[in-house]
């Protein structure tokens, strides 16, 4: 089995390479399909391979630039990119992503860096798995319009609906909307230090957030977070190669992963509707959780370590493949079909 | 090098698996044809609706037609429902094809009604008129067998005479090439008309003057000359004298009314020897200009055109005129008018000598009024010159030309030839030297259009509403409905009187529980119209305001023939309305009519959301047309589907929270683009820019800080977090309008939900519709829902019908007067804007009162106060 694994140049690690493809092939799908992208995804999974901490943060870092530079360049065609918001964005990003990677590396520097990242990983991952559970739960009850549930007689409800008028207001043109300074900043402030210590892009946060908060009109926000998103990847990839943090070839291995799952994660969302591919989800997000938790406290049971260590590769990678080939499969049935009744209507038409 | 491969992969993917054709030729052009073809399916739907309307007209039976008018309708609609089912198939992409065959089979039961069961004209020749009633309408024409009915079944007395048949003018004349007597005369005037040119005033008298001559020079065949010579000769044997005889026209169809009015010529006080070229200048007047240019506007110029001929002893009369049994220009007054003049009626018709008239109150039956006018001439017979003006004398001209006592006989047998019709009479009559009353003609009253025919008011019962336009007539009454919500149809109790803001097709749910039935709109040839009349509802539409003043659960009755609606129960209208045949009724005719019609006019389909909505269920020209109709405007919606990047369209320079670009597919944008960029000013659509007036609302500044609530973005984050992404539609995609004159269709993702718009809006009524469909958002399901709430609360209250499931709300509203539907899309474009992300706003479900109220009140910041 020697041929599987390669010799890591930076870290010095060996490294199961065809777990590398699995895992961007993994994101690719993932990504794709799923609102979330698939950071949370990456990290664990590069950890559980083998590499520190800070070596899957910075790769992470590494493969999610590369993806965005992509998307970016296609909106900024369109010209849908507010430059101005976007400058602040990346101010507030770069700041908060610096702050990240120096967290990161004193927390290395302390020698705990590896337990405190995946504590805050579990906690993530929680978050994610309860409100995946919480909304199947809630469609599942199927509202009736019109039904009955607490209704707050709400004398003051509106009181909380504020608007944030704090100076200096700035005129966004492209956007064509109005805002305080402090919005966008804050904000960018706040995804550059999650990229900075987890490695995940913060797209999911960012896109609500200018259209939610800053009422930029959506066309605009898509195009404007894919720009700050970019230059926060890059950034980070750059402050982490600059720190020695970055396995750029195990980054170029992912990419290629990822771009091939991509397509199929893409244009499997037409075929795979319902509950079941969310159960789906939810479930591998719980599975990545005990993946981290086995590694977490692996070192404390001596005894096991090198048994938890196998089953959280295991349940890591078998669950990336089973969710990649449950979507893959019912991708190819749906397109099947599809083409089934194509040729129908044709000889229908014909006749 | 990658990302171009993987875009190419990608692109191919998509292409091949994706159900939307695309290729390589622009899209507008399909867009542009699809948009033609349906304008071409509104204007043959309201084609065929006038038709429906105008079938359901001569059902009542009051209007005179014959066979060749049942052909013809049947001919006409049968092209219009054809082109409609044409244009639904080249817009909905060959979908409907089967309903060609639906229409054959349609096609061939009318076809075997109107051929097969072809009346035996066994009429003959001539007709006397102690043979004539109103089921030889066909043969003799309206004006002989309304004579003819009068003297045999009402029994008044009319002069003697005998009706000369169509089969005289088919024999003669013609209907077809190589028909009538060898001179080809059907042929030679048809050559004439096709030269005629409308707009020139000179040509077209030139034409009418040949073809006046053309008849008049042509011999009438040695056959039909016996006859009319023998016919004559019956007519000295049967009043055992010698007489004159004057000639009238006795039209067929639809020229009855230019009959009526005096535009065919009659010939007065002549002998046998003239009779034959009397006939030839009646018939030749069917070519007269008025008659021309009034077949040219109602479509019948090159249509078949037949004509009767009464001959009638010439009464040499003493005292002429005419009896309107209701006053036409105040049907309120409830009276009888006899204008009289001394001699001929003639000046009494042409104004020539101002008649006496007399008031006869109708229910005293006495006299009310009188005017004496001074008669200076009149009209009398003449041998050798037919007729001749003479002066009255002096001591003679200021006499009333009738007593009180005559005057009164008069009323009360106009009254029953009233009665027998069922309607106000327009009657010319005349007394001879030996005092008999004889009926010259009696025809239907004409009124100013819109009018009630009959108004007869109540007293005693407070009026509530007196305007409107009669759907069908009669009277009902009962607890009023108010029915604001087409929701609440299931809950109209049985025996209530409807009220409903619009005449829509879905009342016909509750047509078999309802005594009447009053909306504000909707006009009198709608699909709704229609049922009423079908299930003799008592209907008035066109009341504008009735909603209002009508209080939903008083008691309240309408007398839909009169147009009054009084509060509580009118114990009067209990007696039972005369119900006396109506003209038509009962002729062979009429019955040809009453199959074909019931192979036309019947809706069968009123709910598209029912399962028989399909072809297979048409049972009628109207349930065809009207399932073209509502799977054309369905298919219209998904105009926006088939647009791809690749489409021209035009980026919007206008300031919207949305990426807007606008294609034009027929007269929707005007030129001198800004830079390339089309601003407001460029709008030229109808709807679009009504639209746009509110999209575009100074008030509502979605630029400002919006309000924010934590709890609602975090519910924004975690469901965003669970779902699945919709590539074919990704958030951020531009927004397209494809826009015509009268038509557009907004597609949009605007945030994290999709809305579609789409509207027809022109100055007829028929055609106007919008549809407005609202789905999704970023938020929790219960936020959305209550979002969902809110829209369909503003909707509702600004009268579009709703449907909701889940988190989608579709409503629509159809056949609107063009002002209300600009109004409408106004308040659509601001709903728009103000609908953006309120659902991140919603907290609770007072909320979604709160929202609604302030959308209501024009508060469209949302500001508190």
């Amino acid at each position: 089995m020697d041929w599987a694994y390669i010799h890591m140049p930076i870290s010095g690690v060996l490294i199961f390479w065809p777990g590398l493809v699995v895992l961007g092939f993994g994101v690719g799908v993932i990504g794709g399909f799923f609102g979330v992208g698939g950071g949370w995804l990456v990290t664990p999974g590069l950890n559980i391979l083998g590499f520190p901490i800070s070596f899957a943060i910075g790769t992470d870092l590494a493969q999610m630039s590369a993806n965005s530079i992509v998307s970016t360049m296609r909106h900024a065609k369109f010209g849908n990119v507010d430059y101005k918001l976007g400058t602040i964005m990346i101010i507030g990003t770069l700041a908060g992503v610096e702050l990240g990677a120096r967290l990161v590396m004193y927390l290395e520097h302390l020698g705990i860096v590896g337990a405190v990242i995946r504590y805050c990983y579990m906690a993530l991952l929680t978050l994610i798995a309860w409100t995946v559970f919480v909304d199947i739960s809630k469609q599942k009850k199927q509202f009736v319009i019109g039904g009955t549930e607490e209704t707050a007689v709400g004398i003051d409800w509106y009181k909380r609906l504020h608007r944030i008028k704090i100076p200096p207001m700035i005129h966004f043109k492209t956007a064509g909307v109005y805002c305080s300074l402090w919005l966008p900043v804050l904000i960018s402030f706040f995804i550059g230090l999650i990229s900075g210590t987890l490695g995940i892009g913060g797209g999911l946060i960012v896109l609500p957030a200018f259209i939610y908060l800053i009422g930029c009109p959506t066309h605009v926000a898509v195009g404007t977070s894919l720009y700050g998103v970019m230059f926060s990847g890059l950034y980070g990839t750059f402050t982490y190669t600059m720190k020695g943090r970055t396995e750029l070839a195990a980054a170029l291995i992912m990419i290629l992963g990822a771009a091939a799952g991509a397509q199929i994660g893409t244009i499997a969302t037409k075929y795979i509707k319902g509950f079941a591919i969310k159960y789906a989800f939810g479930l591998s997000v719980i599975g990545v959780f005990i993946s981290i938790f086995l590694k977490q406290f692996a070192s404390k049971f001596r005894s096991f370590e090198h048994l938890s260590l196998n089953i959280s590769t295991a349940i890591i990678f078998g669950l990336v493949i089973v969710l990649c080939t449950y979507i893959t499969v019912k991708m190819v049935q749906g397109a099947k079909n599809e083409l089934r009744a194509k040729k129908a209507r044709l000889k229908t038409d014909d006749s | 090098m990658i990302r171009k491969i993987f875009k190419r992969l990608r692109t191919a993917a998509l292409t091949r698996l994706s159900r939307k054709k695309t290729s390589n030729t622009d899209p507008l052009h399909s867009l542009v044809h699809r948009y033609n073809y349906f304008q071409e399916l509104l204007y043959y739907n309201n084609d065929a609706l006038k038709l429906i309307a105008e079938i359901e007209d001569k059902l009542s039976g009051n209007h005179a037609f014959g066979s060749d008018y049942i052909k013809l309708a049947a001919d006409r609609i049968n092209l219009s429902a054809f082109q409609v089912i044409k244009a639904l198939n080249h817009v909905a992409n060959n979908q409907y094809a089967v309903l060609y065959q639906v229409l054959d089979s349609i096609n061939g039961k009318i076809d075997r009604e109107v051929y097969c069961e072809h009346m035996p004209s066994s009429a003959g020749f001539v007709v006397p008129y102690k043979k004539i009633t109103r089921s030889l309408l066909d043969d003799v024409g309206g004006k002989n067998a309304n004579l003819g009915e009068i003297r045999n079944n009402i029994g008044l007395l009319v002069p003697d005479g005998f009706a000369i048949t169509t089969n005289v003018f088919d024999a003669f004349v013609g209907t077809r090439p190589r028909d009538g007597s060898g001179n080809n005369l059907y042929e030679r005037i048809h050559k004439k008309l096709s030269i005629l040119e409308l707009t020139n005033q000179v040509n077209v008298d030139a034409v009418s003057k040949e073809i006046q001559s053309m008849i008049i020079d042509s011999d009438i065949p040695e056959g039909l000359l016996r006859a009319l010579g023998d016919a004559y000769d019956d007519l000295c044997r049967e009043v055992k004298k010698t007489v004159h005889v004057a000639m009238r026209s006795s039209a067929v169809n639809e020229d009855g009314d230019l009959s009526f009015a005096g535009q065919y010529t009659t010939v007065l006080n002549i002998t046998k020897q003239e009779i034959p070229n009397a006939y030839k200048q009646v018939i030749a007047s069917l070519y007269c200009v008025p008659a021309i240019m009034y077949r040219y506007h109602k479509g019948l110029l090159g249509a078949q055109i037949r004509m009767g001929v009464g001959c009638i002893e010439m009464i040499d009369a003493k005292t002429a005129g005419i009896i309107y049994t209701l006053d036409p220009n105040n049907p309120r007054s409830n009276t009888v008018i006899i204008n009289a003049v001394r001699g001929l009626g003639k000046f009494a018709v042409d104004g020539t000598v101002t008649p006496d008239a007399h008031i006869i109150d109708r229910s005293s039956m006495k006299v009310v009024k009188k005017h004496i006018a001074e008669k200076n001439y009149m009209l009398t017979t003449n041998p050798v010159k037919g007729v001749d003006t003479v002066a009255v004398g002096s001591s003679e001209k200021n006499l009333p030309c009738l007593t009180d006592e005559q005057a009164l006989d008069i009323a009360k047998k106009a009254l029953t030839i009233e009665k027998h019709y069922n309607a106000p009479q327009d009657i010319e009559w005349c007394i001879d030297r030996q005092d008999r009353f004889f009926i010259l003609q009696s025809r239907q009253l004409r009124f100013s259009p819109g009018m009630a025919k009959h108004r007869k008011k109540y007293q005693g019962y407070p009026v509530v509403l007196d305007r409107g336009s009669i759907v069908c007539p009669g009277i009902g009454s009962g607890r009023a409905f108010v029915l604001m919500n087409e929701q609440d149809i299931i809950h109209v109790p049985e025996g209530s009187v409807l009220v409903a803001p619009h005449a829509s097709p879905a009342l016909v749910r509750i047509m078999g529980k309802v005594k009447a039935i009053v909306t504000d709109t909707g006009g009198i040839s709608g699909h709704m119209a229609s049922m009423a009349r079908e299930f003799n509802i008592p209907t008035i539409t066109d009341a504008v305001n009735s909603t209002s003043v009508i209080h939903h659960g008083d008691e309240i009755t309408v007398d839909a023939g009169s147009l009054f609606v009084y509060k509580g129960i009118v114990k009067q209208s209990m007696e039972k309305e005369i119900t006396a045949p109506s003209f038509m009724k009962g002729t062979p005719v009429y019955q040809m009519l009453q199959k074909v019609a019931g192979l036309i006019t019947p809706l069968h389909l009123t709910d598209p959301a029912a399962k028989d909505f399909v072809p297979e269920s048409c049972k009628t020209i109207h349930d065809l047309i009207r399932y073209c109709h509502e799977k054309a405007i369905s298919s219209m919606f998904y105009t926006c589907d088939n647009i791809s990047e690749h489409t021209t369209a035009i980026k919007a320079g206008i300031r919207l929270p949305v990426d807007l670009y606008i294609i034009d597919i027929g007269n929707g944008l005007k030129d001198n683009l800004h830079k390339g960029r089309a601003g407001v000013d460029n709008i030229d659509s109808v709807p679009f820019h009504a639209f746009m007036k509110g999209l575009m609302n100074k008030n509502i500044k979605w630029w400002e800080p919006r309000r924010i609530d934590i709890k609602g973005f975090f519910s924004v984050l975690s469901s965003h977090a669970a779902s699945i992404e919709d590539h074919t539609k990704p958030i951020g995609r531009r927004t397209y309008a494809a826009i015509s004159k009268n038509y557009f269709n907004f597609n949009s993702r605007v945030g994290y939900h999709f809305s579609t718009i789409d509207s027809y809006c022109d100055d007829i009524k028929n055609n106007n519709y919008i549809t407005f469909y609202f789905q999704g958002g970023a938020s929790e399901d219960i936020r959305r829902m209550r979002r969902i709430r809110f829209l369909r609360g503003v909707l509702n209250a600004i009268g579009f019908v709703t449907e909701t499931t889940g988190d989608r709300v579709t409503a629509y509203m159809r056949k609107y007067d063009r002002k209300t539907i600009e109004e409408k899309l106004e308040m659509l474009g601001k709903l728009t804007l103000c609908a953006l992300h309120l659902d991140m706003l919603m907290t609770t479900d007072a909320s979604v009162e709160w929202f609604t109220k302030a959308f209501l009140e024009g508060n469209y910041n949302f500001e508190f106060k």
